[in-house]
């Protein structure tokens, strides 16, 4: 790399360098601890420089010299090593400094994160932590994504997968609006009336844990009973969003009245 | 009155019912009073929603209906009691009790 060569106006009593020109080099090369060397054969003096622009100098002192256009040579000295040194160690305190930010230094107003600089990793985290308990998370971690689900417009709100129970069964609720029902009820139920070379029970109604689609539902299931008989579960088109309405179930023996356990498993969708 | 409170998770619509009210034959519901004062002993009839079986008065005089009680896990816990005992009430008068376990209520930092 050549040597930091050109020409400027320097006025006697003045810090102050202007209409400086760069032949090599340039003002970025020009900082605290910069030794300009003043006048080419032979060198007028040497002083020091402390910052510059594409078209000016500032020197530590005023100029002594008389006033005039001079060419210069710049060169670096020890002590602009060791400035060097002393704004590396400012960054790197900077950097330890910002682990104490807060979380409302991540966030816009409306809770978008700021684009980060990469200083802020500590409060990346902080900002996690917030946000997990906030009502609009967008961050999951295994702690959040089982909850309440719910949406908005189509879009989820919520966790990612809710499940529970009441009298009426169990269920899980994905965000994605996929419904999962699973029911064990005990009904009494006669299989006699004939249907083909099966037989059937009139039609009766099982109550929902949580409320379907109707019109995107599947049901399947079976029946049996301690007397070892068994066989299905037939859904109708009657169902509601609270109840599986005409279910029939059927088997293959004619069995009069008796205590039957059934077990219903049932695809649909909450949104 | 016997009461059977058939419960619900109301899913998207995040419905929470509000429990009835008794008063002598009267069952007030979702803001609609229900007179069964003319439904004889030993009587059933049918009736829609919100009520979810027939209309009954046994011989002995009591009446006894089930209703469709919604609730939501917005505010209620999901794994709710499994045992139906929990859902049936007999109120005399006043309101019904409410059944449902719900969430305890976030204090916001």
């Amino acid at each position: 790399m050549a040597l930091t060569i050109g020409s400027g106006t320097f006025t006697n009593g003045s810090t102050s360098v202007t209409g400086v020109a760069f032949t090599s080099g340039g003002a970025s090369f020009i900082s605290s601890g910069t030794l300009l060397g003043v006048g080419v054969s032979p060198m007028d003096r040497q002083v020091e420089a402390i910052s510059a622009t594409t078209n000016t100098i500032t020197l530590r002192e005023v100029w002594g010299g008389t006033t005039g256009a001079k060419q210069f040579t710049a060169a670096y000295t020890t002590e602009g090593l060791r400035d060097a040194i002393d704004a590396a160690r400012g960054f790197s305190e900077q950097l330890a400094n910002r682990s104490t930010a807060t979380t409302t230094d991540m966030q816009t107003a409306t809770n978008d994160v700021k684009i980060a600089t990469p200083l802020k990793v500590k409060q990346a985290i902080d900002f996690h932590a917030y946000n997990k308990a906030a009502a609009d998370a967008q961050f999951f971690s295994r702690s959040n994504i089982v909850g309440a689900v719910s949406q908005s417009g189509g879009v989820p709100t919520g966790a990612i997968i809710e499940s529970g129970s009441n009298v009426n069964g169990e269920y899980v609720r994905y965000a994605d609006g996929t419904l999962l029902i699973s029911i064990r009820t005990a009904r009494t139920l006669g299989v006699s009336t004939a249907y083909g070379n099966l037989y059937r029970t009139s039609g009766f109604n099982v109550d929902l844990p949580t409320q379907i689609i109707p019109e995107r539902t599947t049901v399947s299931g079976s029946f049996y009973d301690a007397n070892g008989n068994s066989g299905w579960i037939l859904s109708s088109i009657n169902n509601t969003t609270t109840q599986l309405n005409s279910l029939i179930a059927v088997g293959a023996d004619n069995t009069a009245s008796a205590a039957r356990i059934l077990d219903i498993s049932i695809m649909s969708k909450w949104y | 009155m016997k009461i059977k409170l058939d419960a619900i998770e109301s899913g998207i619509d995040k419905i929470d019912d509000i429990p009835p009210t008794v008063s002598g034959d009267t069952l007030t519901y979702r803001g609609e009073p229900y007179d069964l004062s003319q439904l004889p002993s030993g009587a059933e009839v049918e009736a829609d929603l919100p009520f979810t079986d027939k209309l009954k008065r046994s011989v002995d005089g009591e009446l006894s209906v089930s209703l469709q009680y919604f609730y939501t896990t917005q505010t209620a816990e999901a794994y709710q009691s499994m045992n139906i005992n929990d859902y049936i009430f007999d109120v005399i008068d006043g309101e019904c009790p409410c059944p449902i376990k719900r969430k305890p209520i976030e204090v916001s930092e």
